[in-house]
């Protein structure tokens, strides 16, 4: 008969609960027999343990008000850094922006020493006459 | 006429903001009742926490600081937990308390290494015998009595030989009887790894009594 698969034994999951039975018997004898001192020192553990039950609550609302707190100052020292008050940029000026704007003026201008140097030519030759 | 929409928000903030400064208002008959039931599990689990904890660190002096440590931090984290959940949860915070010591001995045992005064410091984290006494029944002969104590001392030193996540994982699965669900809870490790290692610590433990055979 097949044994279904879920329930066959997982050869890493077995306990050996028998083989080790020694080894138990003499953990438990160990831990039980424990000096005076050691168990005093239990009891102090303890007490100091439980002395904290209840008194995490008052603990927690302090820590909600220095939270709150330290996110307001947060706020506070971050919001300046938001708003940046920058100077607008002083308006450009029309008749500069308008003279830039258009491509004939801009070729003039590159060829401006071509320009001024044929005016002078003009001026020398009706000088001459 | 009068006025009925008299100024509610200042007296809504006024009650938040006293619900917020005064004192929480924990229920007495609880607290203590939770005290009772937390006093009744410490003292179920602290002999075999101490034990492992000295099987760890090998000084009953360090494992009772350690223990003390350990109640404190579970009660700080887990005492408003389900108390069915407490004895995996109290484990998990032994497990990474011995953890814990351990990294901290082998960082210092390295800078110790180094430094040239404390080369000749003795190394605390050699093994050191764990010196276990079985009690011998009135009519046990002496020569049974030895050879029972040595074996115990061979297991013993097996046991405490085994890396940490093997030793917790055949504590907690076989003395401590947990389950595998339980047990990976404890060492916050899978189903898989607790299975592995226990399957391994198994094995070590085998071949340290088949050789006292």
């Amino acid at each position: 008969m097949n044994t279904p698969e879920h329930s066959k034994p997982d050869p890493l999951d077995s306990t050996s609960s028998a083989e080790f039975a020694a080894l138990w018997a003499d953990l438990d004898a160990r831990s039980e027999r424990l000096d005076a001192d050691t168990l005093d020192r239990l009891r102090g553990a303890r007490r100091v343990a439980l002395a904290r039950v209840g008194a995490k609550p008052a603990h927690a609302i302090r820590s909600w008000i220095a939270a709150a707190a330290f996110a307001g100052l947060a706020a506070i020292m971050l919001w300046p850094q938001a708003v940046t008050t920058a100077v607008p940029p002083a308006p450009v000026s029309m008749e500069a922006f308008g003279m830039l704007a258009s491509p004939d003026e801009v070729e003039v201008l590159e060829s401006l020493d071509f320009y001024l140097w044929v005016e002078s030519q003009a001026a020398l030759s009706d000088e001459h006459g | 006429m009068s006025n009925h929409t008299a100024p509610v928000l200042p007296e809504v903030w006024m009650a938040l903001l006293s619900s917020l400064t005064r004192p929480a208002a924990a229920a007495p008959a609880q607290s203590a009742a939770l005290k009772r039931q937390l006093d009744a599990f410490l003292q179920s689990v602290e002999r075999r926490a101490l034990c492992m904890l000295e099987l760890g660190t090998r000084q009953r002096e360090e494992a009772l600081d350690l223990l003390q440590d350990c109640m404190l931090r579970f009660v700080d984290r887990y005492a408003d937990k389900p108390a069915a959940d407490w004895p995996p949860l109290f484990f998990r915070v032994v497990s990474n308390a011995l953890i814990d010591w351990q990294r901290r001995r082998s960082v210092r045992n390295k800078v110790i290494a180094i430094w040239p005064w404390g080369k000749s410091s003795k190394r605390q984290d050699e093994a050191q015998p764990i010196e276990f006494d079985a009690p011998a029944a009135e009519t046990e002969r002496p020569d049974s009595i030895h050879a029972r104590n040595d074996l115990m001392q061979s297991m013993n030193r097996a046991l405490a030989a085994l890396p940490t996540r093997q030793r917790q994982t055949f504590l907690l699965r076989e003395w401590q009887g947990m389950s595998v669900a339980e047990s990976a809870l404890a060492l916050g490790i899978s189903e898989g790894s607790i299975k592995t290692h226990l399957f391994r610590a198994q094995a070590r433990l085998r071949e340290a009594l088949h050789e006292h055979a």
